[in-house]
């Protein structure tokens, strides 16, 4: 087909255009419809010119240039992460972490809450008597990759001792590494203190 | 579990089937109505002071107290509603002001999920507070070993005041001061010096009594339950095992099959466990061949083809010298019925096993009634009899539960008990005799004054020991005993034959006096064999350590068999009498054969009444460890291997032959499959006899000999010597001996 | 959050810090109820009634069935009490419940609930001052101060001389002639700052002042209840009631009587 006939061709909604390839590969044209043949706008010469021009000229690509242009000086809401960082609530569930009383004493007093509370039974917590008679733990497991971090612990312990702090940024290379002893809770406790009781200040009286 | 349940009755007073002191929360309880209530215990006495039973009755100004109204009178009286709104605010009340005073201590308590208070005060209180004011504090008191006390938790229901002095018979628990200040404790400070004194921590509804051993430990939704046998004394009484992590935490009183009624345990058996996984126990093998090098932690194979290579070369050497040789394999009581199966089995295979006693028991055991606890535990036997003598025995350390039964029986009033033995404080009153032997002797010849009493008695009871067979003149004292009952039998007012009872207080005593009369082991057999092979061995029994020390003092001749082999099976070693043996008796081999204690096997044991008990295996064994049946099993399947030459005319074949079904003891019945089955053991339960009479025979009696001597009790410390071998390495029993025989004694040391 | 009282009972279990354990300061009638050892109180020191309180002991359990020996429990510890100068050790209860073959929990139990069985030591006189409301207010606190300043000593304390303990204690009953005091067994009423010092000074000689007619001493002069101004009733015998005496006659009431005589 021609050119011209390829750009003219357009389609009105409820007829049904017929491919004028197919008609042609079958073998031989088809006559139109009267009906076909009154919807055909004859092409005029302002739609041959706007249409030139528009090819000429290069429109569509001048207006994705200054799309681009538009969109590139926009400003972005993509942060850079690894030196800029989104706003985390006071309420962020992130890594456990043992806390301590301001004395420097545990505060988990091993009552086992917690170990009741999870759902994906994460915790596990072996208890003994200390000696100096008072009640801690010497096992305080959390298996991290059993947790579901629904803060379950941190609402049951009646102490706050266990608390999810802030951090979420504890990824390992091994998975021995994510199941966490009670050392690594309690120096996780001390490392975080100073933000997970500035959380908490600002949280207590919801809880 | 009705709670909420309103329960109406219409003046219906013509149910028959109450006794007449039912209390009306009991009658609640049989409709399924669970009434709340704190100080209210079924085996202790009424005191109603907590208040929380509270049921309305129509008619009635007041609430009243369920537990101490009679159900009969009150239902007599009008409709009680135990759910209407008048009770629902008395519970919260009473609630109110309990938990006033009471501590915030729940993460930190033992008895947190398992709170009388905790759960009552989530179904029946309040969530509002009204008090802002300080909260009362009590200083603990130190009890003992036993029982930890957290005073300030304490709701003063005062139940462990009632059991001190109703059961436990000591009456040191009290509350003193009072209102605000009461507070329980034993005011000078005192240790609960009682056998029982355990149970009080089942009693104390919320966490003031708590156990000493193993505080903190556990939480109870985490526990796993599981019922096994008691085996610290003879009877095996039911317990609750509880599991976490294939480790024994903690046993409670379990149900009794018949009555589904709980019972009090002893210390001993609460707390003696942790012997049992002490780091004392020897859970891998060793040889030691006086060589330089000794081998630990071989395998099992090795150390059986150790054993039976020592074995046939030693029968191959004195093939040559034509001497029988012999293995002597020396029991303690304490094995279940179906390794003693087993081994005799292995002696009827290869005659040169020979099985011997630890330790000497029954003389006669053709009867059952000659080795049974006959009747003397049956409640309508004992309410008929208003006698009993004590001959030798200590039932409050040696059996606790036959005890609590003659207390409640003496407590009931027409009761006496005459011990002929040492002076013992048996919690109830009771009349000593010397423990000369000379008294009983007068007692047979009728020449003391007590015969009277026989005289006018009514169905007296005799309870004796079974260590009364362990005395050189065992058959003097039996059967002057014999002519005893008899005596007594024509004499006093009996309805049917008394017997005497005795008591055991080996776990599997009477299983063993109901399967086969083993010989004791005597110095012959040590001098006779070349080998000697304890099971659960027990060098501190009276008779072994009786020899070893006559040995020691060269009391016998040499032995004819140089290098012999020892072989030990059991869980623990005592060393220094080891070395002691192997010395005196020649032992060049020594080899350890591990074995699992109580709670890793399973097995089946008879206990001093006669009832069998099957005990199932409950927690998987540690190390090397394996169970007696199954090492003697493969004893058996190696032996096979290896021809032994020696002793031809004994080798017989397989013949269950079992001495014991004859028209005498047919009440059990021994039936097993082939060998390769060897655990399915059954018993019948054919019939017990108890009325046969000997007395026509005439046969011409022995001369009876009698040592002038007394009667002494046996067991020198309720916590560490007794009859399993386990307690003498608990903490807990050793620091509970320690003390308690500070104060048992003027030396402080 | 642990109240400081607990923090402290937790850390200082000494026998030493039990008396200030709960914040209060308790002894004598109030002690503990539990027993503490001090060098002339222990379970070991000697304690025996003398002869003639043995005679006493036995007419006391006479007036009782044999089996119910319990019941002489609080006579015995009273005149045990007396017989030590006014209070009781342990070994005096460990006695008197040997005596009447309870166990010694029983007889602590009972010593423990009344407050009128001292179990701490008590000077030789045990000043009791009501410090109720009818005492308050005619002036009670004055005459404490007054002993305090005295005597050197605060409530519930003893003098180092160990002549007087005092303490204060509730309505004794003699509220018509308050402010008073008890010193042992004696009533002292109507006391004034003045003739309470007068009345220590007379003690520490050892001559208190004798009981009046009426079992009390008032010490501003009155023979007994009448008041400042002086007697004004009772100045003749009051005549006894009226008494029907044909009812008695017989020997027995007609019980209805009774209901007949009561109405009026």
């Amino acid at each position: 087909m021609s050119f011209w006939a390829l750009a003219s061709r357009r389609v009105i909604p409820g007829t049904v255009q017929r491919s004028t390839n197919a008609a042609a590969a079958i073998g031989g044209t088809r006559q139109m419809s009267v009906a076909e043949k009154d919807n055909i706008l004859p092409t005029s010469w302002e739609n041959i010119f706007e249409r030139s021009s528009k090819i000429f000229f290069m429109t569509e690509i001048f207006r994705a240039f200054w799309l681009s242009g538009e969109v590139a000086m926009k400003p972005k809401v993509t942060i850079n992460y690894p030196y800029e960082k989104g706003y985390l609530s006071p309420r962020f569930r992130g890594e456990h972490a043992l806390r301590r009383y301001p004395s420097g004493d545990e505060r988990c007093i091993a009552c086992k809450l917690c170990e009741a509370a999870c759902p994906a039974q994460a915790i596990t917590i072996d208890a003994e008597e200390r000696e100096d008679g008072a009640r801690r733990t010497t096992r305080y497991d959390i298996d991290m990759t059993k947790c579901i971090y629904c803060g379950f612990c941190q609402e049951a312990c009646p102490v706050d001792a266990i608390v999810e702090g802030p951090n979420f940024e504890f990824a390992t290379e091994t998975h021995e590494e994510l199941l966490y002893d009670k050392e690594k809770l309690l120096s996780n406790g001390d490392k975080w203190e100073k933000q997970i009781a500035k959380n908490l200040l600002s949280e207590h009286l919801y809880r | 579990m009705k709670f909420n349940y309103d329960l109406e009755f219409k003046n219906n007073s013509n149910n028959n089937f109450w006794k007449q002191n039912t209390p009306l929360i009991e009658y609640c309880e049989t409709l399924g109505i669970n009434v709340p209530h704190y100080c209210y215990h079924k085996n202790l006495s009424i005191s109603g002071n907590c208040r929380m039973c509270l049921v309305e009755l129509k008619n009635s100004p007041k609430p009243i107290v369920s537990c101490a109204m009679n159900a009969k009178s009150c239902l007599a009286n009008g409709d009680i509603h135990t759910n209407s709104s008048l009770v629902k605010k008395a519970r919260e009340n009473v609630l109110e002001f309990l938990l006033l005073n009471h501590p915030l201590d729940c993460p930190i308590c033992d008895q947190g999920g398992e709170c009388d208070l905790q759960d009552q005060s989530l179904f029946f209180g309040l969530a509002k507070k009204r008090f802002y004011s300080f909260k009362r504090v009590v200083l603990d008191k130190n009890i003992g070993p036993i029982v930890k006390t957290v005073m300030t938790r304490c709701i003063h229901c005062t139940r462990c005041v009632r059991f001190a002095a109703e059961i436990a018979g000591i009456e040191d628990i009290g509350m003193f001061g009072r209102g605000l200040h009461s507070e329980i404790g034993t005011y000078v400070e005192k240790v609960f010096q009682s056998e029982l004194s355990g149970n009080v921590i089942d009693l104390c509804p919320v966490g003031a009594l708590t156990s000493k051993p193993y505080p903190f430990v556990n939480r109870n939704w985490e526990l796993k339950n599981i019922t096994s046998i008691d085996f610290s004394d003879g009877f095996g009484t039911p317990i609750q095992l509880f599991l976490k992590n294939n480790q024994v935490i903690k046993i409670l009183p379990g149900y009794e099959k018949a009555t589904y009624k709980t019972n009090w345990i002893s210390d001993k058996t609460r707390f003696s466990f942790d012997g049992m996984f002490s780091p004392e126990r020897i859970i891998y093998s060793f040889l030691d061949n006086n060589q330089k090098e000794s081998f630990l932690n071989l395998s099992w194979q090795k150390l059986f083809k150790e054993l039976f290579c020592t074995l046939y070369f030693q029968s191959h050497l004195l093939k040559h010298y034509f001497h029988p040789c012999s293995i002597t394999i020396c029991l303690n009581k304490n094995i279940s019925l179906e390794v003693l199966n087993l081994l005799h089995i292995l002696t009827h295979k290869h005659s040169f096993f020979k099985l011997r006693q630890s330790e000497s028991s029954n003389l006669n055991i053709d009867l059952e009634e000659n080795f049974l606890l006959n009747s003397s535990l049956d409640e309508a036997k004992l309410a008929a009899s208003d006698t009993c003598v004590l001959l030798g025995v200590n039932p409050r350390y040696e059996g606790p539960k036959l005890n609590l039964k003659l207390k409640s029986r003496c407590l009931k009033g027409n009761f006496k008990t005459i011990t002929i033995g040492s002076l013992f404080n048996l919690t109830f009153s009771n009349i000593t005799l010397s423990s000369n032997i000379q008294i009983l002797k007068s007692l047979v010849e009728g020449n003391n004054l007590f015969c009277q009493e026989f005289i006018n008695s009514s169905n007296p009871v005799l309870i004796s020991n079974a260590e009364i067979f362990r005395r050189g003149d065992a058959y003097g004292i039996s059967s002057m005993i014999k002519s005893l009952i008899k005596h007594i039998n024509l004499y006093s007012q009996t309805n049917g034959r008394n017997h005497l009872n005795i008591l055991s207080s080996t776990l599997n005593d009477v299983g063993f006096a109901n399967f086969d009369n083993l010989r004791t082991i005597k110095n012959k057999d040590f001098r006779n064999s070349a080998g000697i092979y304890f099971i659960n061995s027990s060098f501190s029994t009276s008779n072994v350590k009786k020899l070893l020390n006559l040995k020691l003092l060269n009391f016998f001749q040499s032995y004819k068999h140089k290098n012999k082999l020892l072989v030990t099976q059991g869980s623990s070693l005592e060393m220094s009498q080891l070395t002691n043996f192997k010395k005196s008796f020649d032992v060049t081999n020594h080899l350890h054969l591990p074995n699992t204690v109580f709670f890793e096997n399973s097995g089946t044991y008879i206990n001093t009444e006669g009832d069998i008990n099957k005990v199932i295996k409950v927690i998987t064994p540690l190390g090397q460890a394996k169970s007696d049946w199954q090492i003697i099993r493969k004893v058996f399947s190696y032996s096979k291997k290896i021809v032994f030459l020696t002793n031809f005319l004994k080798n017989s074949k397989i013949v269950f032959n079992s001495k014991n079904i004859h028209q005498f003891k047919s009440y059990v019945g021994f039936q097993y499959y082939a060998v390769s089955n060897l655990n399915n053991l059954t018993f019948q339960f054919v019939e017990k006899v108890t009325k046969f009479h000997l007395e026509n025979l005439k046969f011409k009696p022995a001369q009876k000999k009698l040592f002038k001597s007394q009667l002494r009790f046996w067991l020198s410390d309720f916590y560490i010597d007794g009859k399993d071998i386990n307690s003498k390495y608990s903490s807990t029993m050793i620091q509970c001996s320690k003390l308690s025989r500070l104060n048992n004694t003027n030396f402080k040391f | 959050m642990m109240s400081a009282a607990r923090l402290l009972a937790r850390r200082l279990p000494s026998a030493a810090n039990r008396a200030n354990a709960a914040g209060q300061l308790r002894s004598m009638g109030h002690a503990q109820s539990f027993h503490i050892n001090t060098p002339d109180n222990t379970p070991e020191t000697y304690f025996d009634f003398t002869e003639e309180n043995y005679q006493y002991v036995n007419k006391v359990l006479s007036k009782y069935p044999a089996n119910y020996k319990q019941s002489a429990i609080i006579p015995l510890l009273d005149l045990a009490q007396r017989q030590h100068g006014g209070w009781l050790p342990v070994a005096a209860m460990d006695k008197v419940a040997s005596i009447v073959e309870a166990a010694p929990s029983r007889v602590y139990e009972v010593a423990s609930f009344y407050t009128m069985f001292n179990r701490t030591k008590v000077g030789k006189y045990f000043i009791q001052l009501c410090g109720t409301t009818p005492c308050m207010i005619c002036g009670s606190e004055d005459i404490k101060k007054t002993i305090e300043k005295h005597l050197g000593i605060k409530n519930g304390e003893t003098t180092k001389d160990g002549m007087f303990t005092l303490l204060e204690v509730e309505c004794l009953g003699a509220c018509a002639n308050a402010p008073m005091v008890q010193l042992n067994d004696d009533y002292y009423e109507c006391l004034t700052p003045k003739t309470m010092v007068e009345l220590l000074e007379a003690c520490k000689e050892g001559k208190p002042p004798a009981m009046g007619k009426w079992g009390s001493l008032p010490m501003n002069g009155q023979v007994s209840c009448e008041g400042p101004l002086g007697k004004t009733s009772l100045w003749e015998v009051p005549e006894p009631p009226k008494v029907n005496v044909e009812r008695f006659k017989d020997g027995a009431v007609d019980p209805a009587s009774v209901k007949a005589h009561m109405s009026y």
